[in-house]
C-alpha cells in the first residue's frame, strides 16, 4: 500500500485534475460573482426609471397649482386692466371689489391713483390666491395650503405637497414646498386707461423652496433563483402611473 | 489487462479518451469565464445606459428653456430634429465615448413634447406689446439604444414644469 502512494505514477493526471477543479471552482465563482453584478446594474436601472416616473406625478401637480396661480393673476390683470376696478357695478371673481375702488376713489391726483393701484396690486392678488387655493386639499391628495403675515404685513402663501407611487418594490414618494411669488407689476393710470408692466425678471409664478424624495430599501428575494441571465425583462409600460 | 497494468506507455485509446475527458473539462471551464465575460459586459452596458440616460435627463430638467437645449455642453455634438417634438441624438462608440453616427454603437436618443394643455402665455404687459411669459409641462424620453439591437436597453420618462419667455 506505502509503495502505492509513494509511486509517482498518475501524479500528472491528478495535478491535471485538481488544476481543472481549481479553474472550475474560479469559473463558478466568476459567474457568481458578474451575475451579482448584473443584477445589482439591472436593480439600478429600475429604481432610476420608477424614480422619474414619480417625477412626472410630481412636476404634474407643480403644473396643476401653477395653473391656479396663473388663472389668479389673469383674472387680477383683466380686473385692473379693463377697468373693473372703477366699477361699481363690478360683479365678477375679484371677492374684495368695494374696499379696492372705494380707497382709489378717494386719491386726489392720478399720481397717487397709479400709486395706489400699484400698492394694491400684491393684496388683491393673495387675497384672491387664498380664494382660488381654497378646496385645493380635496383636489390635490396630500396637499396643504399656509397662509402667514411676514414682516411686511404682506402673506405668505406656501404650499406643501407629495405625491408617492404605488409600486411594491421601490416604493417611494416625493414632497415639496413651493412659494407663491407675488407678480411685481408697475401700474399707471392717466385718469381713462390703467396699463401696468410686469418685471419680466421675477416672473415665475412660484418659487420651489424645499424638494426631495424619500424611499423604502428595495425588497430582495430571499431565495436564490437560477433564471436565465440573459432573458430580458418585460419593458415597463409607457404610462405606468405614478400618482399620489 | 495485462496491457493495461503495463508501464511501457499509453494505447491510442487511451490517448484519446483522456483528450475527450480534458477537452469536455476545459469546454465547461472556458464556457464558464466565457459566460462570465458575457455578463460582465451586460452589467457594465446596463450601468453605462443608466448612467448615460439619467444625466441627459438632469442636464434636460436643468435648463430654463428646453427650446434651447442644443446649446448645453452635454448635447454639443448631438444631432438636432426640431420638430413638433425636439429630438436629440447623441452616438456612443463601443467604449462609450462619444463619436459620430458612422462609428456609433449606440444611440442616446431624448424626445422632448410640451403638453398643450398645460401650457399658459400671459403677456408682461397690460396693452399686449410686452414680453410674453409662457409656463408649460413637458413630457421628456430618453431612450438608450444599441445599434444592432431592436429593443432599447433602457427608457426612462420623466415631466418637467419650465418657464420661457418669448419676444
Amino acid at each position: 500500500m506505502f509503495k502505492n502512494i509513494s509511486s509517482k505514477q498518475g501524479a500528472a493526471s491528478v495535478l491535471v485534475v485538481v488544476m481543472m477543479l481549481v479553474l472550475m471552482v474560479f469559473g463558478l465563482a466568476m459567474v457568481t460573482t458578474t451575475l451579482a453584478q448584473l443584477r445589482l446594474s439591472n436593480n439600478h436601472e429600475a429604481w432610476v426609471v420608477k424614480y422619474y416616473e414619480l417625477e412626472i406625478a410630481a412636476q404634474k401637480r407643480i403644473a396643476d397649482i401653477d395653473s391656479i396661480l396663473y388663472q389668479t393673476e389673469t383674472e387680477v390683470v383683466a380686473y385692473m386692466k379693463s377697468g373693473d376696478i372703477l366699477n361699481p357695478n363690478y360683479n365678477g371673481p375679484i371677492a374684495n371689489h368695494r374696499d379696492y375702488s372705494d380707497g382709489f376713489i378717494i386719491q386726489d391726483s392720478v399720481a397717487n391713483q397709479s400709486q395706489y393701484l400699484t400698492d394694491i396690486f400684491p393684496m388683491i392678488y393673495m387675497e384672491q390666491l387664498a380664494i382660488n387655493l381654497d378646496g385645493i386639499e380635496t383636489l390635490m391628495p396630500g396637499t396643504v395650503v399656509s397662509i402667514d403675515e411676514n414682516i411686511t404685513g404682506m402673506s405668505d402663501i406656501t404650499i406643501k405637497s407629495s405625491v408617492t407611487n404605488k409600486e411594491e418594490d421601490y416604493k417611494k414618494y416625493i414632497a415639496f414646498e413651493l412659494k407663491a411669488r407675488i407678480p411685481e407689476y408697475s401700474i399707471s393710470y392717466n385718469g381713462q386707461i390703467i396699463d401696468g408692466v410686469k418685471a419680466v425678471a421675477v416672473a415665475d409664478r412660484y418659487s420651489i423652496t424645499n424638494y426631495f424624495e424619500l424611499q423604502e430599501p428595495v425588497q430582495y428575494e430571499e431565495d436564490i433563483k437560477f433564471g436565465n441571465p440573459f432573458e430580458k425583462p418585460a419593458d415597463t409600460p409607457a404610462d405606468t402611473p405614478a400618482d399620489n | 489487462m495485462k496491457i493495461l497494468s503495463s508501464d511501457k506507455g499509453f494505447t491510442l485509446i487511451e490517448m484519446i479518451l483522456s483528450i475527450m475527458i480534458l477537452a469536455i473539462v476545459s469546454g465547461v471551464v472556458i464556457q464558464l469565464f466565457v459566460v462570465s465575460q458575457d455578463l460582465g459586459d451586460r452589467a457594465k452596458e446596463a450601468d453605462y445606459a443608466t448612467f448615460t440616460a439619467s444625466n441627459a435627463m438632469e442636464v434636460v430638467k436643468s435648463v430654463d428653456d428646453p427650446g434651447t437645449i442644443m446649446n448645453h455642453e452635454f448635447f454639443r455634438e448631438a444631432d438636432v430634429v426640431d420638430g413638433d417634438v425636439i429630438l436629440l441624438q447623441l452616438f456612443y462608440d463601443e467604449d462609450y465615448q462619444v463619436t459620430t453616427k458612422a462609428n456609433a454603437s449606440y444611440i442616446l436618443s431624448v424626445y422632448i413634447t410640451e403638453q398643450e394643455a398645460y401650457t399658459k402665455s400671459l403677456d408682461a404687459r397690460f396693452d399686449a406689446e410686452g414680453q410674453v411669459v409662457e409656463s408649460s409641462l413637458c413630457d421628456i424620453r430618453v431612450t438608450y439604444y444599441k445599434l444592432e439591437e431592436e429593443d432599447s436597453l433602457l427608457t426612462i420618462q420623466s415631466s418637467s414644469h419650465y418657464y420661457t419667455y418669448v419676444r
